[in-house]
């Protein structure tokens, strides 16, 4: 019965692929018209490159800065954090994107858009990353804590050599599902004008009049930063794995 | 070893688990084991007597010197002694040499060569050295709570807290733990005990301590609590739990 019905997935998904690329094949998408354009999509693929790695770093700092916030004793702390994340959380990137780029960032002078754009979307990412972590630092059982203070590690020994490395293992999962959302979500920047992929391909859509041929590469070119990810995830989880 | 404990109260939320509960315990008293029915306050003692927590009120004294309440000194005493609980003692994500060695160098500040040594001869003396490159998921919960006691022997503990280690374990499993800990009381390792097991209570002990609600019943020998033993409520709870 098992067997049967994984033959069935497996035939239903092997149908949907065959029918996906024979509409491929038989649409004329004009590849010729965008041949010109092909150096504004590469260089548009590096930028969006450059800035999610930025944020990614910048993100994951601001993430544990928060996550550091939501786990102080001091309450007013926690609040704030609290709040800051069900914020971000509960509005739209869009929105986040305008304020900050008309509203904040023009009030403080900045007007750099790659590190404009590099704080939004770490801003965003950061307030994701640190319900993640929280979520795995949450995960570790009591009985470990219990064990290494038992043991008579200090409360900052007890994260750094328990917590901490049992809760990466619990958190890659959605750590790395985060990071390609960050990458997918460095396309809405195109509203502040930062020349990035999709900006790119929206020009050379506007230029050429073949969708298509400029937004097949676009997901392509995504999947380029987003596999790789998922890849590395895969290879770490294995590493750290424990459960035998 | 001495030991007095003077009014010790303790209390979480409504439930009084230790009522003015007064304690001595002097030399040659080597191995203390406290019986007594579940919920009697066994625990709540042992975590006291282990510092893993505060008195609300009374104070303990080990060797005249009267245990402080504040952080640095409940650590400092938690660092001089070993203590086990039911189970999950181990971290999951280190070897179980690693579990041993970890306390010797983050807590002990042993170089890594001196705290491997320190671990293989704690592992020779209960003949786990075949099994120290395993993770803790890779052994019998009888293997588990072995290693256990060899990482809180291996830092050569002034006293050793053993919180029902059997308790989670079958029967064979039980027997190999309790050789273990038959071993170590003959070597001269101060060891106070909580278990169910009567027959090793009887067999160990220096000095059985009688607990339920909350206070003592009943001290002494393990010949005169367990041959005549003298409260009532001690009687009754030997004559029944000792009947199969």
């Amino acid at each position: 019965m098992k067997k049967a019905l994984s033959y069935f997935l497996f035939s239903i998904l092997a149908a949907g692929f065959c029918f996906f690329f024979y509409i491929l094949l038989s649409y004329d998408f004009s590849w010729h018209k965008i041949a010109p354009y092909r150096w504004n999509l590469i260089r548009g693929w590096g930028m969006t490159l450059i800035l999610s790695a930025c944020a990614l770093i910048l993100s994951s700092l601001f993430g544990s800065l928060l996550l550091a916030g939501q786990l102080a004793k001091f309450r007013p702390t926690r609040i704030l954090s609290r709040l800051y994340v069900e914020i971000i959380r509960g509005t739209p990137l869009l929105v986040q994107i305008l304020i900050i780029f008309y509203l904040i960032a023009d009030a403080a002078g900045l007007h750099n858009k790659f590190i404009i754009g590099t704080l939004i979307l770490s801003v965003f990412s950061g307030a994701y990353l640190s319900e993640i972590f929280r979520g795995g630092i949450e995960s570790i059982p009591r009985s470990q804590i219990q064990s290494a203070r038992a043991i008579g590690l200090t409360e900052s020994q007890i994260y750094r050599y328990v917590i901490i490395p049992q809760a990466i293992r619990r958190v890659l999962p959605g750590v790395s599902g985060q990071f390609a959302n960050l990458i997918k979500d460095s396309s809405l920047l195109y509203v502040i004008g930062l020349r990035e992929f999709t900006m790119q391909a929206r020009e050379v859509n506007a230029a050429t009049y073949s969708t298509f041929a400029a937004y097949i590469p676009l997901a392509i070119g995504y999947l380029l930063l987003t596999l790789p990810l998922a890849v590395l995830s895969h290879h770490l989880e294995k590493r750290f794995r424990y459960e035998h | 070893m001495n030991i007095e404990l003077h009014q010790i109260n303790k209390q979480y939320g409504k439930t009084h688990a230790l009522r003015d509960l007064s304690l001595c315990i002097s030399d040659p008293v080597n191995v203390i084991v406290l019986i007594g029915p579940s919920g009697s306050g066994k625990s709540t003692l042992m975590r006291l007597l282990g510092a893993l927590e505060s008195p609300d009120s009374g104070e303990l004294v080990f060797d005249q010197q009267p245990l402080l309440q504040n952080e640095e000194a409940l650590l400092q005493h938690r660092r001089q002694n070993g203590y086990l609980f039911q189970s999950f003692n181990l971290f999951p994500h280190l070897t179980a040499a690693e579990n041993i060695e970890l306390p010797l160098i983050k807590v002990h500040g042993k170089k890594a060569d001196e705290a491997n040594k320190l671990c293989q001869q704690a592992l020779e003396k209960f003949q786990l050295e075949p099994h120290q490159h395993k993770y803790p998921s890779q052994l019998s919960g009888g293997q588990q709570q072995r290693f256990a006691l060899a990482r809180a022997i291996a830092i050569q503990p002034r006293l050793l807290l053993l919180d029902e280690p059997t308790s989670a374990l079958d029967p064979e499993m039980t027997a190999e733990v309790l050789k273990v800990i038959e071993t170590l009381s003959r070597s001269g390792q101060p060891i106070i005990l909580s278990t169910h097991e009567m027959g090793f209570a009887r067999a160990v002990a220096d000095q059985v301590i009688f607990l339920a609600e909350g206070k003592i019943l009943e001290q002494g020998s393990p010949e005169e609590l367990f041959g005549k033993p003298s409260h009532p409520y001690v009687q009754n709870f030997l004559s029944k739990v000792m009947r199969y």
